[in-house]
């Protein structure tokens, strides 16, 4: 047992020599945790490590990241009330998955609304059709004309119900006047998996996946208001006829009723970091789009994403039933 | 050869201490209950960031092989899985140490890892590329069989009393109901209770029905934790090593069915384990006692879950698909370290994977010397302490194990439940090891089915995607056998209660 201590000493020690950098700034004054409503490995949990990789070294403090992941991240969002309001307990938030799901799914939710609150947009990933390299679909048209061949047989997966992934395929059938399956996966890794073992025909996903999975998916179309630079060939959907925007965002959020210094204080602290040239280098290689929309601008830009996804949101709660 | 000439590089002091030192940690943080591998590798992931790519995933690597062993320590001395890939492990192993063969069953633990470690980490070295294509061949049909093969191992732990081993399995899919549901997006059982939300989660649920037993029986016997050891322990390394001789076959078939297990994506070496299990008392000749301290049972679950780590990579490095939960983190680093994965990586950046594989080869090897040393000292720790001061830290383990990965309350009291409706109807002849099988594998067959009927529907082919895919008939004649062979070889044989050391513990 006295080497179980040990080992936990050690690893203690290991940990405090590399946030044992002097600190000047008002905030942090000590370690920072940020619980995300996913897995480690997936968009969202590498969202928050690309942050951790240099919090340290801009802030002088540590960033502790949990996952905690289950019910599409509600897991998380549902506890963000019983945090401490004081600006060292912040949670990551997905949108629009935490608009859509408390109108999805009502009390059962466990959050609402009004719990979410960002205070710093830092990053965003636009969401794109993609199908395996070796498909038979070659082309974004070739997908349509399969669609329309014979409406309902093609296969497109997705992660989860009432999600980003679905939102899209919901908007861009409705845009197109389409009707295929969706086939809703546990994490985009599974979505993936899924596309490439042939299972489905088709994936809504994000363009992190176009990143990581280049050499054996083919993206068809993304769902931006423009083309993206690190995919210059890929055309937006609104280019091809079909207006559909769907981009994923990523906000530190604090718990409801923080004041609007504490507030402050997080955006500033973390605006550093984001700003920070490898953090932003890193997301942009890895496929995702840095934005920076800090506090106060972020309850604003809350609100307009609540505007946008409400009726989606509606529909997709009303096609289940 | 290519390969040796990198495993000398890599026995620089810098990579051995970064192995040795991410192994030491991996089976300390794995051999505490509910530490699970993927979160030891995510605990770890800022150190590894703080290090080259290669050494900082040989790290990451090394952390995830020694947790994946180091859970076999808690299984087998204490009845609780340090990680869910030792569920399996508890099974045999802690009614060896009941009748005062830990040491031995440590030591099984540890060769059996080692072996089922290094036939992953080859497969990798020499089959990767092609055997990534398995990965892909593997659709929501095939999950879903899989998955019910898992549960037929429901039949070798009940036997006795199939029955009542069914009702428990039930519970457990029932159990595993509750939450989201992927599929449908419906929210079931969670009566608006928030802590209901996110289902139950596997690790305080695994905790609870295995361990919270064990612990209030220590209370309630007046006896020692386990009978005090038979043989010299100093024989231990050759016993153990005639024991895993004598069933070569079954080390052999469980490292390749963790390998292949491992392969498939999201599978994990909780499900390698089970399937390797679930085959070696099939295949068990009439003298093993599977399920009553049978070392064949701890052979086939250790080197099945050491097998994945290995083989768990090949997906993530080729396809960019998590082998195996503690992949992803694996894989979210390499991300982050700017390491680009895909076939090109086994091509133009080749020597990163060979010192890599190198590193983890090393590591693995290192891991029989350490693994013996620690598990010599816990086990005279652990039968060695009195009562008084064994049972507060084992309850102290199981309230930080079920809160530690989440820092949820809920776990503490979704764990207790479990634990103390686990021991009632335990008095019942009611085992709890089917509970955690139906709640570990329930989502992956409702999913599964459910995907292969949009899928099958959509197609009109839903019969076609059941019934007529190679792997899934494979998969469906190895359900037939597991269901239909055992009572017919075994009607001649003695009725043996299988559940004895649930009832009766």
């Amino acid at each position: 047992m006295r080497l179980i201590v040990k080992g936990c000493l050690v690893s203690l020690a290991i940990f405090s020599a590399i946030s044992a950098s002097s600190s000047v700034n008002a905030f942090p004054e000590k370690s920072v945790r940020l619980t995300v409503g996913f897995g480690p490995g997936g968009p969202s949990g590498i969202a928050a490590r690309f942050m951790q990789k240099r919090f340290t070294a801009v802030t002088g403090q540590e960033l502790i990241i949990i996952n905690k992941p289950g019910a599409g991240g509600a897991k998380a969002w549902s506890q963000i009330k019983k945090d401490k309001k004081d600006g060292y307990e912040l949670t990551l938030l997905n949108f629009p998955h935490t608009v859509l799901q408390p109108i999805a799914r009502g009390k059962n939710a466990g959050y609402s609304y009004e719990d979410i609150q960002p205070v710093l947009y830092y990053t965003s990933v636009p969401q794109v059709l993609a199908v395996r390299k070796d498909s038979p679909i070659k082309t974004f048209k070739d997908l349509v004309s399969a669609i329309k061949a014979k409406p309902g047989s093609v296969t497109i997966g997705g992660t989860g119900i009432g999600g980003s992934n679905h939102s899209a395929f919901y908007k861009f059938n409705k845009v197109g006047g389409f009707k295929a399956a969706y086939v809703p996966f546990k994490d985009t890794s599974s979505t993936i998996a899924g596309l490439k073992s042939g299972s489905t025909d088709a994936a809504w996903t994000f363009t992190t996946q176009g990143v990581k999975d280049g050499d054996s998916i083919r993206l068809l179309a993304i769902a931006s208001d423009k083309r993206m630079s690190l995919f210059p060939e890929l055309p937006t959907l609104t280019e091809l006829g079909y207006p559909v925007v769907d981009v994923a965002y990523w906000s530190i959020g604090v718990p409801p009723g923080t004041t609007s210094n504490i507030r402050q204080k997080v955006s500033d602290a973390f605006q550093k970091v984001v700003n920070d040239a490898s953090v932003k280098a890193d997301m942009s290689k890895g496929g995702y789009q840095p934005i920076l929309i800090p506090y106060p601008k972020s309850n604003e830009f809350k609100a307009r994403l609540g505007k946008d996804y409400g009726a989606v949101g509606k529909a997709l709660s009303k096609k289940k039933k | 050869m290519e390969f040796l000439q990198h495993i000398s590089a890599s026995f620089s002091p810098y990579i051995l201490a970064v192995g040795t030192c991410g192994l030491f940690l991996g089976i300390l943080l794995g051999a505490l209950p509910g530490l699970s591998s993927t979160f030891s590798c995510a605990v770890m992931l800022p150190i590894s960031f703080s290090m080259d790519p290669v050494p900082g995933l040989i790290f990451l690597g090394t952390v995830y092989m020694g947790s994946t062993y180091g859970g076999s320590f808690s299984a087998i001395l204490i009845k609780t899985p340090g990680t869910p890939q030792s569920i399996t492990t508890t099974f045999d192993g802690f009614p060896m140490a009941k009748r005062g063969e830990g040491g031995l069953a440590l030591s099984i633990a540890c060769m059996a890892s080692v072996i089922g470690g290094l036939t992953g980490i080859f497969v990798f070295l020499w089959l990767a590329p092609p055997l990534a294509e398995f990965a892909l061949m593997f659709g929501p049909a095939e999950y879903f069989w899989l998955a019910l093969f898992g549960l037929t191992i429901i039949a070798s732990l009940s036997e006795g009393n199939l029955m009542k081993g069914l009702i428990s399995g039930f519970f457990g899919l029932a159990l595993s109901q509750i939450g989201v549901s992927v599929v449908s997006g419906d929210m079931r059982f969670t009566y608006e209770n928030s802590a209901l939300i996110g289902g139950i989660p596997i690790i305080p649920a695994t905790i609870g029905l295995l361990c919270l037993p064990v612990a209030i029986d220590l209370i309630a016997d007046a006896d020692h934790h386990l009978s005090t050891p038979l043989t010299e322990r100093s024989n231990n390394f050759l016993r153990a090593a005639r024991a895993i001789w004598d069933r070569k076959q079954n080390a052999l078939r469980s490292s390749i069915i963790g390998t292949l297990v491992g392969i498939i994506p999201a599978a994990g070496g909780a499900i390698a384990s089970l399937v390797a299990y679930a085959e070696a008392s099939r295949t068990a000749k009439k003298s093993d006692r599977f399920g009553d301290g049978d070392p064949g049972g701890i052979i086939a679950s250790e080197s099945a879950n050491n097998a994945t780590v290995g083989s768990g990579l090949i997906p993530t490095f080729v396809l960019g698909i998590p082998g195996t939960p503690p992949d992803a983190v694996i894989l979210g680093a390499m991300m982050v370290h700017g390491v680009q994965i895909g076939p090109k990586l086994f091509t133009e950046h080749n020597d990163i994977v060979l010192t890599f594989l190198s590193g983890m080869t090393i590591a693995t090897v290192l891991m029989l010397p350490v693994g013996l040393f620690l598990g010599r000292f816990i086990y005279s720790a652990v039968t060695k302490m009195p009562k008084s001061y064994l049972v507060p830290m084992v309850a102290l383990m199981l309230v930080i194990g079920s809160f530690a990965i989440q820092n949820n309350y809920h776990d503490i009291v979704i764990m207790l439940v479990l634990g103390i409706i686990a021991w009632v109807i335990s008095r019942f002849g009611f085992p709890a090891p089917p509970i955690v099988l139906g709640l570990l594998l329930g989502p992956i067959a409702e999913q599964g089915f459910a995907q292969a009927l949009m899928i099958g529907r959509a197609k009109d082919s839903v019969l076609e995607i059941f019934f007529a895919r190679p792997i899934s008939i494979a998969l469906i004649g190895c359900i037939l056998a597991a269901i239909v062979l055992p009572p017919l070889l075994r009607r001649s044989s003695f009725n043996r209660l299988r559940m004895k050391e649930n009832v009766s513990t």
